[in-house]
């Protein structure tokens, strides 16, 4: 069967990338003893699949990795044994059954959700002016520097729903693998327009939630819908 | 959760933060205010080289075993974390705590190479400790060295308070026992370096004098005060089922340069080779269970979830129980799907028979190591391998489907002439040869023969018998490299071997350090306030800086590399015994003079002196 894996990740392990925390959750899910399917030849190694990377420095309430196993039944026993094996600040939040036939984490990503914490303050006092800004606009670009030269993105098509509250932005953005939205960029757009620039370091991201869409093409947490054999209560 | 010594906006900035923060999977946290001794262990190169590095961890597990002891690690920052470091005045900090390392009671840097000198410095000048032992106070930490380098500690001897000699399992307690009875009775850190000096394996380079003859070799190397021992003896682990093993090594986040499970199978070496230091300093031979080492790989399978595992040992063909061991592993990796890391083995039917079960033939290569290319010059280092040995081997592995070949050499051995190197061409195209007659054409599928051939530069290395020989000149190094490259495109089959040597300069500053005195010091000093720094690696290591260094410090090059050693020369690492007496190595050196063959442990004793130890597994 396939087994979609929900965690969290905060802390200082915020600066562990991506490729480095599929190395840690190969070596964790090992060590676990969850009956894991592996390839066939000298190499062997898991069928693993993370659902959409996570930059360094930024931290999640939740993220998902797939996994193919070789048995299905009394996976959920393999919860805690699983959650022993994480480190500080990792915490496994779910085990969910997948379909055979269901898409892979990484090619169901459709939307994410941020919050952001700001260090400036002059961020902090201009936000909910700016969101209203972003709000009433037609059309907020943003410009990417690629290869073949300047793209130009109409970040109003990018952005889902956008809200500023306590000092704290929170919005639902594209994070598609053709279209995925850089938090870095919204804030470009948001703040543009008080010739205010931001360092990584000036404010915290964290990841919220990761969406699918579902059949009436709704954005949907990317465990909705699949049966849960057990999470944190 | 744990706060950061390094703030958002700087882990931000440089490369690799994951290196910087600690909280690795079975990394060890206590509470600092129920312990004595706070101990931190540094491996002065990257995070991901010093957390390739057993030793480390058999220590660190060791010592947080200890209910009175925590041990932390540090590594040294990164070129853009240091320069932020000196700039805004930092202090340098261990992964655990996150705490400066100048509030520890110890700082144990391990020597593994000598390339690392310049960062030692580092890790004291960014930990605010003064460089200089004699300079310290009860505000710094006791500055300790430990591992293959502290054999000759000479070069480095005044950057540090003590030396670990030996293996580190042994003698570690009752130094810690010391410092926490010498604390409690206010005693002066002078005093506690003397009370040191009578632990077995420690040694305190502030209590022994050096004087020169005229001619700049040492006339004495004595003990300052009576009651410091005029030499310090090598310690070792007497049994190695009994002692500390890290069955949950900590596990980096990123990338470790060995990123595998190691099971170390033996320590010592039967064979003697004379170039070769390690093979001397680690004697006598000792081995571990085969049942031992069942348990360790089963426990650290489970406890990491690695998914590859590696043997180690100087010469892994020589434990006794190695194909039943091997059959294990096969078994018991294949089950869990973790990948074994084959060791190199000497060629036969049951090496390649494991090879062909672990290891894609197709992508796998054979490894021989003659290190010189005619049999007279292998039997003037004690090289026990024969051309016909190659050839067999190589002949069975072409059988088996196996058409790549990688072959080490050394150049600038003692005696060598234009037919040794020569020799190595030859050698190649006769294992070429012996491809093309043992696979015919319509077998080949379309293969060719690859063999690549890499030289270094023999290096004389203390406690070896070679440590009286005269190493080459840059300049000669050159020309051997290009006559070697010469002698092979002489050769029939050249368009199959591919030939590959590394540049001169390093080998000349590790042959500086290595046979080193205490003069060289203040070359490494100057040398790191000029910039030098991570001279270990090809892309900041900087020739021109350490040359003018050596000149600005009025020290001979040449001294300590080519010159001549007479027989009765006193070397700056005579006052360390490590069972292998000088006697032993000198009859040695005459015998590679002689171009004559000493047995293996195995076959004969040679009487090294090492059976003084009483648990050599081929000792009489
Ligand atoms: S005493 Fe003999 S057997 Fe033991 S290590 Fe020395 S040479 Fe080898």
């Amino acid at each position: 069967m396939k087994l979609r894996i929900r965690f969290s990740k905060f802390g200082p392990i915020k600066y562990v990338g991506h490729l480095d925390m599929m190395r840690f959750f190969q070596k964790a899910i090992k060590a676990s003893g969850i009956p894991v399917k592996y390839t066939e030849g000298f190499s062997p190694h898991q069928v693993l699949s993370f659902a959409a990377p996570l930059g360094v420095g930024t931290e999640s309430e939740s993220e998902y990795c797939d996994l193919e196993l070789t048995e299905s039944t009394g996976i959920e026993t393999y919860f805690e044994p699983l959650n022993r094996e994480m480190c500080d600040g990792l915490t496994i939040l779910g085990f969910y059954e997948l379909p055979e036939k269901a898409k892979n984490a990484m090619a169901s990503v459709q939307g994410a959700s941020y919050r952001i914490l700001f260090n400036d303050e002059k961020a902090i006092s201009l936000l909910t002016d700016s969101v209203n800004t972003f709000k009433s606009s037609d059309s907020v670009l943003s410009y990417k520097e690629t290869k073949t030269g300047t793209k130009e993105r109409n970040l109003k098509e990018a952005v889902y729903d956008i809200y500023a509250q306590d000092g704290e932005l929170y919005f639902t953005c594209d994070a598609s693998s053709g279209g995925n939205l850089k938090p870095a960029a919204l804030l470009e757009g948001l703040f543009k327009p008080y010739g205010l620039s931001f360092q990584p370091w000036d404010y915290h991201i964290i990841r919220t939630e990761v969406f699918a869409r579902n059949e009436k093409e709704e954005l949907v947490p990317l465990y909705d819908g699949f049966k849960e054999l057990v999470s944190r209560s | 959760m744990r706060k950061l010594a390094l703030s958002d906006e700087i882990l931000m900035q440089i490369e690799k933060s994951a290196r910087y923060i600690g909280g690795e999977k079975n990394s060890v946290m206590k509470d600092k205010n129920l312990i004595d001794v706070r101990f931190v262990m540094c491996f002065p190169d990257l995070y991901e080289i010093g957390m390739s590095h057993l030793g480390i961890q058999i220590l660190y597990d060791m010592f947080n075993s200890f209910e009175d002891t925590w041990c932390e690690r540090v590594y040294s920052p990164g070129m853009d974390l240091h320069n932020i470091m000196k700039e805004q005045h930092i202090p340098l900090f261990a992964l655990e705590s996150q705490d400066p390392i100048r509030d520890f009671d110890f700082l144990g840097i391990t020597l593994q190479y000598e390339m690392c000198y310049t960062n030692i410095l580092q890790i004291l000048d960014l930990s605010n400790i003064p460089i200089h032992a004699n300079k310290r106070t009860w505000d710094d930490p006791i500055v300790i060295g430990g591992g293959p380098c502290a054999y000759n500690p000479e070069p480095i001897a005044e950057f540090f308070d003590l030396f670990y000699i030996g293996e580190g399992e042994t003698q570690y307690r009752a130094l810690l026992d010391l410092y926490k009875k010498d604390r409690a009775n206010n005693t002066s850190r002078e005093e506690f370096l003397l009370h040191a000096s009578s632990i077995p394996g420690i040694y305190v380079p502030s209590l022994y004098e050096v004087t020169y003859k005229e001619d700049g070799t040492i006339e004495s190397f004595s003990p300052k005060f009576e009651n410091v021992p005029a030499t310090v003896r090598k310690e070792i682990v007497p049994d190695l089922n009994d002692t500390y093993y890290p069955l949950k090594p900590v596990m980096p986040f990123i990338k470790a340069t060995q990123d595998r499970l190691v099971l170390e199978i033996m320590r010592g070496c039967i064979r003697g080779c004379r170039f070769c230091q390690a093979g001397q300093l680690y004697r006598p031979i000792r081995e571990r269970s085969l049942e031992t080492l069942k348990k360790y790989a089963r426990d650290l399978i489970r406890n990491t979830g690695h998914e590859e595992i590696c043997l180690s040992s100087l010469s892994s063909s020589d434990y006794t129980e190695l194909q039943e061991l091997l059959l294990f592993l096969i078994d018991e990796c294949d089950a869990k799907k973790i990948n074994i890391s084959l060791p190199s083995l000497r060629i036969d039917q049951f090496s390649l028979d494991v090879m062909n079960k672990v290891q894609d033939v197709k992508k796998s290569s054979l490894t021989f190591a003659p290190e010189a290319g005619t049999q007279r010059l292998r039997n003037v280092i004690n090289k026990g391998l024969t051309e016909e040995d190659i050839l067999n081997g190589a002949h069975l592995a072409f059988e088996g489907g196996w058409n790549k070949v990688k072959l080490y050499f050394m150049l600038g051995l003692p005696t060598e002439t234009i037919d040794d190197i020569k020799g190595i061409g030859k050698l190649c195209n006769e294992i070429a040869k012996e491809y093309f007659e043992t696979v015919p054409k319509e077998k080949r599928n379309g293969q060719k023969i690859q063999i690549t051939a890499s030289t270094s530069f023999f290096i004389p290395k203390p406690f070896t018998a070679l440590q009286w020989a005269p190493m080459n000149t840059e300049e000669e190094f050159r020309e051997k490299a290009y006559q070697t490259r010469l002698g092979i495109m002489e050769q029939l089959n050249q368009r199959s071997i591919k030939y590959n040597w590394h540049d001169t300069d390093v080998s000349v500053l590790e042959g500086i350090f290595a046979r080193g005195d205490r003069k060289i010091a203040a070359v490494i000093e100057d040398a790191y306030k000029k910039g030098c720094i991570f001279d270990a690696w090809n892309e900041t290591f900087q020739y021109d800086l350490w040359k003018q260094a050596f000149e600005d410090c009025n020290i001979s090059m040449a001294f300590y590399t080519t010159r001549h050693r007479a027989d009765d020369e006193v070397f700056p690492w005579d006052f360390i015994d490590i069972g292998v007496s000088k006697k032993f190595l000198l009859r040695e050196w005459h015998n590679a003079l002689a171009e004559k063959v000493s047995a293996n442990c195995r076959k004969q004793c040679q009487g090294c002196g090492a059976a003084g130890y009483g648990v050599g597994l081929y000792c009489p």
